[in-house]
């Protein structure tokens, strides 16, 4: 009861109001913005929350998150162009539905949605990560290794085609964490001689320069405005009351489904999105109509999609474990405020968890106010040409990363954390795989130093300790079970075949 | 016919690059490894101890040679986002640019060194529409001003 009052005092603020409300419309408008999505937008909003009290900053964040999942949808739906990758299903009937006179049903089925998918997951958040925060109190260093192992070797094995690039990719994350002071001896490693690298690689410059400035590199390169001219009916309308019926059974369904592939790492948004879709024309009394216009297929992707903001918080705050970079950026920042997420979040600091929850519980509120009442305002965004964005997006973000740290040396490592970003989309590596390393990297390294000081390499630990030994098994499972099952259906196709 | 042969080149194309990805890779990870200090002989020493601060960046480095060199002998049929020289050459030229706004940032001050990137930009990048880049620029300026100098009192350049 303390803990809530003291979560409604801190949202009481002022300043934490206005930065849920800046959160939310900024966060559409990036949404909106084809190329910029959730990563680039709670990048470049890091430096602002260092500046800012605990209470606004996770308000903005949180707003940010919700927001610019939900504008996705509304370039999907107007322009056939996702403004996310999470929203491309939501194009699949949106348009076609805005092509015939429907764009505003479209827009507020997505609306509506969106809003629905996002309490959902959040009720089931609030259930869900308490129990896995006291489970997680007994973890030991071995156990939150493994913990740790698990997310990345998820993520690593996320797309089966290209598990040798994200291998590299989460190598190169875990190595650029590397880069400075040891954890146990507190020598410095990786260095180069550079002194402004003692203390290690500032999460920032990088993020920024990985997200935004190798964003900004592509796009004006590829130098063609998003303008779009004229624009289909928009507005605020619902459906007839019988397609409402089965749109509100798909949503329901589309949440339960986006909050579960939340949490789970690495799938993130647009696999949700893309799961939800499939199970609602599966399940559809007419599955013809799907990619015609059914406002079913805009309520799925939608619904899904925003229930992943409370599944994959339910790891990251409970386990201090991030799914999908969005929430590695969001645990970064609260890391940043000194907000340590993990089990110990829930037991000392259980009102920060509430507030947490009541922001995203407000996000969703400001997606149905914001997103209804602006729809022509930001259908107006998309007319604003490619060139003069990406100008305002660098000068923002070098300006960002300098503020943090009043640190030139900064905006050189923001440029050559941009530098790689674009050799690896040169180079088709992932970038999910190496922030996501970056952010366990130093977790393995610590539990696993002092796993083997505390056992003295005695592999027997895992017998003794079940949940450690069961983690272990699970990631053996997660690795080889894929390649047992495909070995076992080439051994029966070709005995079938021989036969 | 020509479909074929295109097709063919295309692997051919993808293969290449992803050897030369590889190959870098494996080179990058071996100087970083050699000329990061991994190698000197107290960092040697009790290499498999827990508190050896060599273990991990050695054993990441050692899988990063690894899968660099598995990536250039088995390059795989993944096909690669298509680039010409011109259009790296034209990325490593914006970053150059940007590069160079970071640094006249810290000689000109915020308000001079994003003026000029925000005129310059999007004239470089074949946007001529004057009245458009003026407006965007008062916008983006007072943006900062009003959030940064205002707003969160943060220290500028």
């Amino acid at each position: 009861m303390v803990d809530l009052s003291s979560a409604i005092a801190m949202l009481w603020q002022f300043d934490s109001i206005i930065a849920l409300m800046i959160g939310v419309l900024g966060g559409i408008v990036i949404g909106v913005i084809p190329g910029l999505g959730p990563s680039i937008a709670i990048a470049m909003a890091i430096p602002f929350t260092l500046n800012l009290e605990l209470a606004p900053s996770i308000a903005l964040l949180m707003g940010l998150y919700g927001g610019s999942i939900y504008g996705g949808a509304i370039t999907s739906i107007i322009v056939n162009v996702p403004g996310t990758p999470a929203s491309a299903a939501t194009a699949f009937d949106g348009y076609p539905m805005a092509k015939r006179g429907d764009g505003d049903i479209a827009l507020t089925v997505a609306t509506l949605a969106s809003a629905f998918g996002g309490f959902i997951s959040l009720i089931i958040l609030m259930m869900l990560a308490p129990m896995l925060a006291s489970f997680a109190l007994r973890f030991g260093p071995i156990e939150m290794c493994f913990v740790a192992l698990f997310a990345l070797v998820c993520i690593i094995l996320l797309d089966r085609k290209i598990i040798l690039r994200a291998t590299i990719a989460a190598l190169i994350g875990i190595l650029l964490a590397m880069v400075g002071p040891d954890p146990v001896t507190g020598s410095t490693r990786l260095t180069f001689g550079i002194f402004q690298l003692s203390a290690g690689i500032p999460l920032v410059p990088l993020l920024i320069g990985l997200f935004a400035i190798s964003e900004v590199v592509f796009e004006l390169t590829r130098a063609t405005s998003s303008g779009a001219t004229k624009f289909p009916r928009i507005g605020f309308r619902l459906p007839d009351r019988s397609i409402l019926k089965r749109v509100n059974r798909t949503i329901l369904k589309s949440s339960i489904i986006g909050t579960a592939i939340g949490i789970l790492p690495g799938a993130g948004p647009t696999a949700a999105s893309f799961v939800s879709y499939s199970e609602a024309k599966r399940s559809s009394p007419d599955p013809e109509s799907f990619g015609k216009g059914n406002p079913e297929g805009v309520a799925a992707s939608e619904a899904s999609n925003n229930a992943v903001v409370g599944g994959a918080l339910v790891p990251s705050l409970s386990l201090g474990i991030p799914g999908d970079p969005i929430t590695a950026l969001i645990l970064a920042a609260l890391v940043l405020q000194g907000v340590i997420p993990g089990p110990r979040l829930y037991a000392e600091h259980y009102d920060v968890v509430l507030y947490i929850l009541t922001t995203l519980f407000l996000t969703n509120i400001g997606i149905v106010v914001f997103g209804l009442l602006g729809t022509h305002l930001w259908t107006r965004v998309l007319q604003i040409p490619n060139q003069l964005l990406m100008a305002g997006v660098v000068v923002f973000a070098t300006i960002g990363t300098f503020s943090v740290n009043n640190s030139v040396f900064d905006l050189s490592l923001m440029i050559a954390a941009g530098l790689l970003g674009v050799l690896l989309r040169l180079g088709s590596i992932p970038v999910t795989p190496l922030i996501i390393g970056f952010v366990l990297g130093p977790l393995v390294e610590i539990n696993l130093r002092q796993s083997m000081i505390l056992y003295a390499g005695d592999w027997m630990v895992l017998w003794h300790r079940p949940i450690a030994g069961l983690m272990f098994l699970l990631i053996l499972t997660v690795i080889f079970l894929p390649i047992i099952k495909e070995s076992i259906r080439r051994l029966s196709a070709r005995r079938w075949t021989s036969q | 016919m020509k479909q074929q042969s295109e097709n063919g080149g295309a692997d051919r194309f993808d293969r290449a690059a992803t050897r030369i990805t590889g190959i870098s890779i494996a080179l990058l990870a071996l100087s970083v490894g050699a000329f990061g200090g991994l190698l000197r002989p107290e960092r040697i020493t009790n290499f498999f101890s827990a508190t050896s601060a060599g273990l991990m960046p050695a054993t990441v480095l050692l899988a990063l040679v690894i899968c660099g060199i598995m990536l250039a002998i088995r390059p795989g049929k993944q096909r690669a986002e298509r680039f010409t020289g011109r259009e790296i050459g034209l990325k490593l030229l914006a970053l150059l640019y940007l590069f160079a706004y970071t640094w006249i940032l810290s000689a000109l001050g915020w308000l001079l060194a994003s003026l000029v990137l925000l005129v310059s930009l999007p004239l470089l990048a074949k946007y001529r529409n004057v009245a458009g880049i003026a407006i965007m620029t008062v916008l983006v300026l007072v943006s900062i001003w009003a959030i940064f100098v205002v707003g969160i009192k943060a220290p500028l350049p």
